[in-house]
């Protein structure tokens, strides 16, 4: 009797926000993976069609622009994360070892954080920028300074270029969130493992690898893991830097998202007959199960090589 | 016997200098790391204050870009301040910061009233489907917004809040996103770290769940409550997409204007007005800053707690 | 018991998807909406209705649309219309009555472009026309109709085979090639009417000044697809067999015409928009040194002397309008832009659609649309619009001679150009609209740019690739 009675009471804490999840996150969420398998699915009249199979998911694998936006995610996700966190890492040591100005710097690092994706995308966008016909416009404040003409970001830049300020703008992006994190881990580490290892007169190098490290190792996994999940969901960062001044960013240059996008964007179907909104869904569904597995890996991983 | 104490003395001494240069070495090779970093971090930021200040003439017609703003032109500022874009119904920036004023206020509140509640069921309270719920919303966290877009976009607009030019545009930015998974989550980290043993004192002492919420696990979770409000705060700032395309006109935040404005054509200049455009960034991202610094010590604590216990 | 269950439901599922085939049909019709049916005596019942106009015009012409409500109401009290500039771009506005078309609240009047329309067709929502035209009572006569400048009017049936009726001119506009008249009559040169007498006239002034650009284009899709029509080059089409749209610029003949313009473009004759660092082209002509012709939208005439500077102009710069060059005389082609005007079907609300009818009739009157055109910078849809008073006080004002304030060379100059255009209606022409025709045009302006800012070894090869991609990726 007394547990239904809790069970009520308990029920009465989430209801509100329970119904408005499962309206705006829950129900949207069932209907994207409903319309994947329904490949005639028309977006204006909201009705799905006849045809129940798998045509968007065989369309989108057999699209080269959906692979092309899975490898350009894939390289953003492992490449920019891993720099991202090692490069957080020293410098949280680093920040740690150090008592005056610490405040400060602390203070410099997280400003990324506070601000706006976009805004600072179009920032980056301005030092990266180069005039297509030279005498123009000036050079951008990165060519000039490396007295380079590189069409970084604009229209006839090629990938490796707007690839890597992406990735450089991923990872600045990235560097605060992580820092706090392994600021206040490394605040959390016991003094007694580091006079042990004075003692020891353990090396810098050794008391990094073996002390400092394992003891992180939860917000190491923690950073990861959310920083991976949402690597794979880049858009806005890849939209601002390299998407020139319209809404949209070109073909080569699509994420998996922009790919969604994209596709739900236009209405009717492609020349096999089959919905541009199904295919938008059903790569949204792959891209989600990707990132459900690589998570579960991640957490696998973590359970093994994570010490508390 | 004395030599031997001497020459012992003086290696002891040997190495303690030793290890002192090493030190200092060490921490000069640190601080010029960190001041390495420090400045590829501040690049972008100066460089948008740079080109904030300077006038159109050294923007548009210079053949190299100007490291210091040769025409200081704070007057820029002024200028962005009460820009009224033609693209956008002649509306200036006080009302897109009012706008953004309201939603930012409202889904706050409610947002952190929210996730408060939810984070306390799912942390302190026992109930039927309690696992399942918790794993539902883990799931969730991976998912795209973007799937969500159009469905709630076509929800929000049977719901007849659609490009309204009244409160409708508020409710349609507001409501759709005021539950938070990610803050739940960070909350609900943070209330489990509360002893249980606290929790059965309270009940043995007669003090019911709503009482022992609000009067004891809240004040202690301050810094973790605190976080998600500024989170909460500044994800209403920052956010576009969405707004953009529910609001009317009128009612569209901060980001809108940032990213729409400033196309026009002025003084013969049918560009981009970067100029403007990097004022706008700094009006923009001020309010920010100076929310961070105020808070600092909040935020970074319940930053990095959400990393401990997993 | 339970997973086996499960396991058999997950057989069932999987089976169901992979083995559902089969015809998957085909969405061609033979009218693309249904035709609507009026009776004969059917007529507005002076009952109370509201109407909905979503439009994206600026203040000024939304403030003239405000004003043309108001005479409205003078005849109609009954009928409210309101008016809304529900987005900022055309896309914009089409995407948000797509959504409102799928949540049951679109209006019932929009601008439009012709593939928005082939959008909301593919829920059965735009209203055909047809029997409102004809109509004894609510139509157009037959000398009325022909008031409309035919190429216009043409646009309005170009949905499918059937002649369905979608939409009505409203504000449309061409392109122009302006010049510097001034700096023309100082070097003798005559008004070019080809690419090649054009590109002749540049090199000379290239001569002259070895740092000049002397030629510009502004809209690079544009260019794309009149050159296309002017070299006939397929670009789009109607497949009459199928009844679908295909596209049909993968061709040599356009490639052809893309390296015409590619070697001008090296030679440093001509620049584009884009390769101009996205800054209009006219701003350059408007420094009164650099560039002596450009290519532009006569919607945007105003912008030949708008916010130049003062000494350049007094010291003599006037701008003289052209229909756009050719590649051959006997072949001339320029686009016809500008949005049309469409209503939607509202099932079951006659009244509602026949009020929104005579409101849409109501601003294509001959005054009206010459009130909006000199205003706007666009050209009137009717020929009558030339011979209403406010035309002829309009013409009767402008001052031909010397010396005129800015404001008057602006006046003189939109006049020129709307002539230019009402004078050639014959040379007008649209492409073919169906579902992919505004991701085509996108895509071959993208192209374009890339290809004339190519700075490589091998054009040819280049070329052939752009040209591979850009077409598989609309296709698919």
């Amino acid at each position: 009797m007394l547990e239904n009675k809790k069970d009520y009471k308990a029920w009465l804490y989430i209801a509100i926000p329970l119904i408005l999840l499962s309206v705006f996150t829950f129900y949207p969420l069932i209907k994207t993976i409903l319309i994947s398998f329904f490949s005639q699915y028309n977006s204006i009249t909201d009705s799905f069609g006849n045809f129940f199979d798998l045509e968007a998911y065989k369309t989108i694998f057999r699209d080269k622009y959906f692979i092309k936006s899975l490898t350009n995610t894939l390289i953003i996700v492992f490449v920019s994360v891993p720099v991202s966190t090692v490069l957080a890492l020293l410098i949280a040591v680093g920040l740690n070892s150090i008592k005056p100005l610490q405040k400060i710097f602390q203070t410099i690092f997280f400003i990324p954080y506070v601000t706006n994706t976009l805004a600072i995308g179009m920032v980056f966008g301005v030092m990266f920028s180069h005039p297509i016909i030279p005498g123009i416009a000036p050079e951008g404040l990165i060519n000039t300074l490396f007295s380079t003409a590189i069409d970084w970001v604009g229209p006839t830049a090629v990938a490796k270029h707007w690839m890597l300020v992406v990735l450089i703008y991923s990872i600045w992006n990235g560097l605060p969130f992580k820092i706090l994190v392994f600021i206040g881990g490394l605040q959390n580490i016991s003094k007694q493992y580091y006079d042990a290892a004075k003692i020891d007169s353990a090396t810098p190098k050794r008391v990094l690898t073996k002390i400092t490290i394992p003891l992180l190792s939860p917000m190491i996994s923690y950073i990861l893991i959310t920083s991976f999940i949402g690597a794979f969901k880049s858009y806005e960062a890849v939209l601002s830097v390299a998407g020139g001044t319209g809404r949209e960013l070109h073909r080569d240059r699509w994420t998996a998202v922009a790919y969604v996008y994209d596709k739900i964007g236009i209405a009717g179907m492609d020349s096999n007959m089959v919905s541009y909104y199904s295919r938008g869904a059903a790569a949204a569904v792959v891209l989600f199960i990707i990132i459900m597995i690589f998570t579960a890996i991640n957490l696998y991983a973590s359970k093994k090589r994570v010490h508390y | 016997m004395q030599e031997a104490k001497i020459k012992a003395d003086f290696r002891v001494n040997e190495r303690l200098v030793l290890q002192k240069t090493n030190t200092i070495l060490r921490k000069v090779v640190v601080y010029a790391f960190l001041a390495v970093m420090a400045i590829v971090v501040l690049i972008p930021f100066y460089w948008m204050l740079n080109v904030s200040l300077q006038s159109h003439n050294e923007v548009f017609n210079s053949l190299s870009v100007s490291f210091f703003p040769k025409e200081f032109s704070p007057e820029n500022y002024v200028k962005v301040f009460f820009y009224e874009s033609r693209s956008q119904g002649s509306i200036a920036f006080p009302r897109y910061l009012l706008n953004t004023g309201i939603v930012a206020f409202f889904s706050t509140i409610f947002g952190t009233m929210f996730s408060i509640l939810v984070a306390f069921a799912l942390s302190r309270l026992n109930f039927k489907g309690r696992e399942a719920i918790f794993t539902l919303l883990l799931a969730t966290m991976m998912i795209p917004g973007e799937m969500m877009v159009i469905s709630n976009y076509i929800t929000v607009s049977r719901l007849g809040w659609v490009n309204q030019a009244n409160y409708g545009s508020y409710l349609a930015m507001i409501v759709p996103f005021m539950v938070s998974i990610f803050h739940i989550y960070l909350l609900r980290q943070n209330f489990k770290q509360i002893p249980n043993e606290l929790y059965y004192a309270a009940k043995v002492d007669g003090c019911r769940d709503w009482k022992y919420l609000w009067r004891v696990m809240v004040p202690m979770a301050k810094s973790s409550i605190i976080t998600i409000t500024i989170l909460k705060l500044m994800g209403s700032w920052n956010a576009f997409v969405w707004p953009d395309i529910v609001a009317h006109e009128k009612y569209k935040l901060v980001t809108s204007w940032l990213r729409s404005s400033f196309t026009d054509a002025e003084a013969g200049i049918q560009r981009v007005l970067i100029n403007y455009q990097m004022a706008a960034t700094v009006i923009v991202t001020v309010p920010l800053l100076i929310l961070f610094i105020l808070f600092r010590k909040y935020i970074m604590s319940g930053v990095s707690r959400s990393g401990v216990k997993g | 018991m339970k997973r086996f269950i499960a396991v058999i439901l997950l057989a069932v599922f999987s089976l169901v998807l992979v083995a559902c085939g089969g015809d998957r049909g085909s969405d061609v019709k033979d009218r693309l909406v249904d035709w609507y049916e009026l009776a004969e005596d059917a007529d507005y019942d002076g009952s109370k209705v509201t109407i909905t106009f979503w439009h994206r015009m600026g203040q000024a012409n939304q403030e003239m649309v405000q004003k043309w409500i108001r005479e409205f109401n003078e005849i109609y009290p009954n009928i409210t219309v309101i008016e809304e500039k529900a987005a900022a771009s055309y896309d914009a506005l089409a995407d948000k009555i797509s959504l409102a078309i799928t949540a049951g609240n679109y209006p019932d009047i929009a601008e439009s472009y012709p593939d928005h329309i082939a959008r909301y067709a593919m829920a059965e929502k735009p209203l055909a026309l047809n029997n409102f035209i004809n109509h004894p009572i609510l139509g157009y006569t037959e000398d009325e109709v022909s008031d409309f400048l035919s190429g216009l009017w043409a646009e309005g049936s170009s949905y499918d085979n059937a002649g369905t009726i979608l939409s009505l001119p409203f504000t449309k506009s061409s392109e122009a090639l302006f010049y510097n008249a001034t700096y023309f009559e100082e070097h003798g040169y005559e008004v070019p009417t080809t690419w090649d007498e054009v590109f002749a006239i540049a090199e000379d002034i290239k001569e002259r000044e070895p740092d000049a650009i002397p030629v510009g284009y502004d809209s690079e899709d544009n260019l794309f697809i009149t050159a296309s029509e002017q070299w006939k080059a397929p670009y789009t089409g109607y497949n009459v067999e199928t009844g679908r749209g295909e596209v049909l610029f993968n061709n040599a003949e356009s490639k052809e015409m893309v390296k015409y313009f590619k070697s001008k473009v090296d030679a440093g004759l001509m620049i584009t928009r884009m390769l101009n660092g996205e800054a209009y082209t006219s701003d350059i002509m408007k420094t009164g040194k650099d560039l002596y012709m450009y290519v532009g939208s006569t919607g945007g005439t105003r912008y030949a002397y708008d916010s130049m500077p003062q000494q350049v102009f007094n010291d003599g710069y006037r701008v003289g309008v052209a229909p756009v060059p050719v590649k051959d005389a006997n072949h001339r082609k320029q686009i016809q832009q500008g949005p049309n005007i469409n209503l939607f079907h509202q099932p079951g609300k006659e009244q509602q659609m026949i009020a929104a009818w005579l409101f849409v009739k109501f601003m294509l009157q001959a005054e009206k649309t010459a009130e909006f055109a000199l205003a706007s910078g666009y050209a009137p849809v009717r020929h009558s619009a030339y011979e209403t008073d406010v035309w002829q006080d309009y013409v009767a004002n402008i001052k031909t001679t010397e010396p005129m304030t800015q404001a008057q060379a602006t006046a003189k100059l939109i006049k020129e150009a709307i002539d230019m255009f009402r004078n050639n209606e014959e040379i007008f022409f649209t492409s073919a609209v169906f579902n992919l025709s505004s991701k085509t045009r996108d895509e071959v302006g993208a192209m374009i740019v890339r290809i004339l800012a190519y700075k490589g070894n091998d054009l040819d090869g280049y070329i052939d690739s752009q040209y591979q991609s850009s077409y598989d990726y609309i296709v698919n």
